[in-house]
């Protein structure tokens, strides 16, 4: 996870950070200017709720000023930042309700082995050229609490298996299983959204937030 | 050969770029999967390529509040006021620390200082300081008048008999610290940056106050009478 670009006059990162761990407010302030973006996004796809994610992305932050005194550079500074987001939504979740799905959700007559479903009047989403990253987004939103977190950390934010398996309590194994669900989960998603049929968004004009993840 | 079947297990790994030879003839010949992994794919990347949304503008400001109700910052320690702006002070600042904590703690240690070890020029002060220290026995009026004594001390042995020869020896390792101690300051004049210098200068004043303390040794003083 990268910053936003640093203008010419701005504390660069390194300083923020060494003040920020003095208690020094610009700088923190200078710190969530450079990583807000990045903390949002993460904690909007994981929550699908742009308000649920605002309060997440709120307490993020809290948690980088409480404990940034702690951060010892073994790690690029965003990397902290961006696990320590995670771990902020993760026990979030854990605190508000099970997953709706549970990771070991039945898979359906699609995922269970009978094969690809072949639907000869159904547009080939590579063929149609790249996906409209606002259908895709609404489709994320609409995977099961189970599949989006696995997808959105792995696909999205690029981390590993082992990683995941770590943050989520699950195996590495059961981390890949998730994952392939969902890529196929999301599959039938694009593919009832370029039909018009329920996956279809309704975020068309969204303002510059987000779409809305949960139409 | 595998079945596709095999195949849909191994499409993750195949993202992921494992080689599966096998995995790719079936691709070669079976168009349904060739088309599975090619979606698949496709999600893949559409979702690295994902944007970066913007919360909106008032969060900082709650962001803020939280902190500040939550006291995580405005609450800056007296010791963080000393930043490497202000470090030209903080050797003048250990120093003066410094000899305070040795000369108290020298008579602390060394209670005969107390005593008519004093010249006869500070009698009457050092006897006003101990019947204030009968009459005020709380620690902090102790502490003044160890204080006051301290400065009886100095005055004292400024104006006592000590033998010059002795008093010689002693101020010319104090006058060579205080050379060095201004050639320093004015090279950090001339060049703020230079740590060198900086912990040099630091040096010299804890040695001073090793000096002073010597100086200020009951064994010493009295050998000088």
């Amino acid at each position: 996870m990268s910053p936003q670009k640093q203008n010419p006059g701005e504390l660069p990162e390194a300083v923020a950070i060494r003040r920020a761990q003095q208690g020094d407010a610009a700088a923190f302030e200078r710190l969530y200017r450079l990583h807000k973006g990045r903390v949002y996004s993460l904690c909007l796809r994981m929550l699908g709720n742009p308000a649920e994610a605002e309060d997440m992305a709120q307490e993020a932050f809290l948690q980088l000023f409480r404990k940034v005194a702690t951060f010892r550079g073994e790690s690029a500074f965003s990397t902290w930042l961006h696990r320590l987001t995670v771990n902020v939504v993760l026990m979030h979740l854990r605190k508000k309700v099970l997953p709706q799905v549970p990771l070991d959700e039945p898979v359906d007559a699609d995922e269970a082995g009978e094969g690809p479903r072949w639907e000869p009047g159904a547009e080939d989403l590579v063929l149609v050229g790249a996906l409209d990253r606002l259908t895709l987004e609404a489709a994320i939103a609409k995977l099961p609490q189970g599949y989006r977190l696995v997808f959105v950390l792995h696909d999205v934010e690029g981390y590993e298996h082992n990683e995941i398996a770590d943050m989520l309590g699950c195996s590495i194994g059961n981390s890949k299983s998730q994952l392939h669900k969902a890529r196929l989960r999301l599959r039938d998603l694009l593919r009832q959204a370029r039909r018009g049929g329920p996956g279809k968004r309704k975020s068309e004009g969204q303002q510059p937030r987000g779409p809305d993840l949960t139409s | 050969m595998v079945t596709c079947e095999q195949v849909r297990g191994l499409t993750g790994a195949l993202l992921e770029g494992e080689s599966h030879p096998e995995a790719y003839a079936h691709l070669a010949e079976c168009a349904r999967c060739q088309l599975l992994v090619e979606e698949l794919g496709a999600v893949e990347r559409a979702a690295r390529a994902l944007p970066v949304y913007q919360p909106s503008a008032r969060l900082w400001g709650r962001v803020e509040a939280a902190a500040r109700h939550e006291g995580l910052w405005g609450q800056r320690s007296w010791w963080q006021d000393f930043t490497p702006a202000f470090f030209p002070a903080r050797p003048a600042f250990a120093a003066v620390l410094s000899v305070t904590l040795l000369v108290a703690g020298a008579l602390v240690r060394y209670p005969a200082l107390e005593g008519p070890a004093l010249a006869d020029t500070q009698a009457n002060a050092f006897e006003v300081a101990q019947a204030e220290l009968v009459q005020a026995p709380s620690y902090n009026d102790r502490y003044q008048i160890h204080l006051q004594q301290v400065e009886y001390r100095v005055m004292a042995e400024e104006t006592s008999p000590v033998d010059p020869e002795l008093r010689e020896m002693t101020a010319r390792p104090l006058d060579a610290v205080d050379r060095a101690i201004e050639q320093t300051q004015q090279r950090l004049a001339a060049y703020p940056d230079d740590t060198l210098a900086r912990d040099e200068l630091l040096r010299l004043y804890r040695q001073k106050a090793t000096v002073l303390q010597a100086m200020s040794d009951p064994v010493w003083l009295d050998a000088g009478r």
